[in-house]
């Protein structure tokens, strides 16, 4: 199979007709910008790779239940099961306590470097490290339309649906994220 | 300028989400209005940046979907 050449609704066919490597395409295509995204949302590596695998399982169950029914929409629409996820996740863990020492040390950060396999991690790390820099001086909703825009490939109209804003406000955010981000590089010397 | 060519315009021009024709009147503002082209610099700058930003989950990760995917598989599928 040429799936390389095939486009995403050929190959969610090709799945749903037991074509397993299908899949494996599909993945290959998606996994890092889904990854990216959902990662710069929870800023955490071993909780995005939880919704990662939790938004591809749910992404396969409903296929198989027959409720992907959009046509060349394929990124849209499992950017939007992964932005709930982490919208849900973002409602857990604004419940859960945080174990955090006194001068403001997060235990769980130096955890996640003890667990087996993380070498993969470490650079992982120094990279995200970078990101975080620029994309965590943003307001909230300016980060959110970066990520959205830049990491699940949404177009504008897309993002005001999904974050119930009108399109001039998503447009907005991101011109003072773009413009916000660039003083920043200036002056904290930061480059990606 | 910078008036006519509005800036929520611009960002979508730089994002490719404009009519051809739109388009074609932002390239002309930008080659008379200085302040507008500053401006688009700046946010050109910034996009390139952030589309250099690319993680890559674990290939365990990716392995425990396509298990998943097989193990649950329907019974039609399974020869």
């Amino acid at each position: 199979m040429q799936s390389r050449t095939l486009s995403d609704d050929k190959l969610v066919e090709l799945y749903l007709a037991g074509e397993e490597s299908a899949l494996g395409e599909l993945l290959n295509r998606h996994k890092d910008r889904i990854y990216t995204y959902i990662y710069l949302f929870c800023r955490d590596t071993h909780t995005a790779e939880d919704l990662l695998q939790e938004t591809f399982i749910k992404v396969i169950d409903k296929l198989r239940s027959g409720k992907y029914q959009e046509q060349n929409k394929f990124l849209p629409w499992i950017s939007r099961v992964a932005y709930n996820l982490c919208i849900d996740y973002y409602r857990r863990e604004k419940r859960m306590p945080k174990v955090v020492t006194r001068d403001g040390f997060d235990i769980f950060s130096v955890l996640k470097f003890s667990e087996p396999g993380a070498e993969g991690k470490v650079m992982d790390h120094e990279f995200s490290s970078r990101v975080r820099k620029l994309l965590e001086y943003l307001p909230e909703e300016q980060r959110e339309v970066v990520v959205l825009r830049h990491y699940m490939d949404l177009n504008f109209r897309e993002i005001a649906e999904m974050t119930g804003v009108n399109i001039n406000t998503a447009l907005g955010r991101m011109r003072y994220a773009l413009i916000n981000l660039r003083k920043l590089m200036e002056t904290k010397n930061i480059t990606i | 300028m910078i008036k006519t060519v509005t800036q929520d315009n611009l960002v979508r021009f730089i994002y490719g989400e404009i009519s051809a024709e739109e388009a074609s009147l932002i390239q002309e503002a930008l080659t008379s209005d200085l302040e507008l082209k500053e401006l688009y610099d700046q946010l050109v700058e910034s996009k390139a940046e952030l589309d250099k930003i690319r993680l890559q989950p674990s290939q365990k990760v990716i392995d425990n979907i396509l298990n998943y995917s097989r193990n649950s598989a329907p019974m039609e599928h399974l020869q």
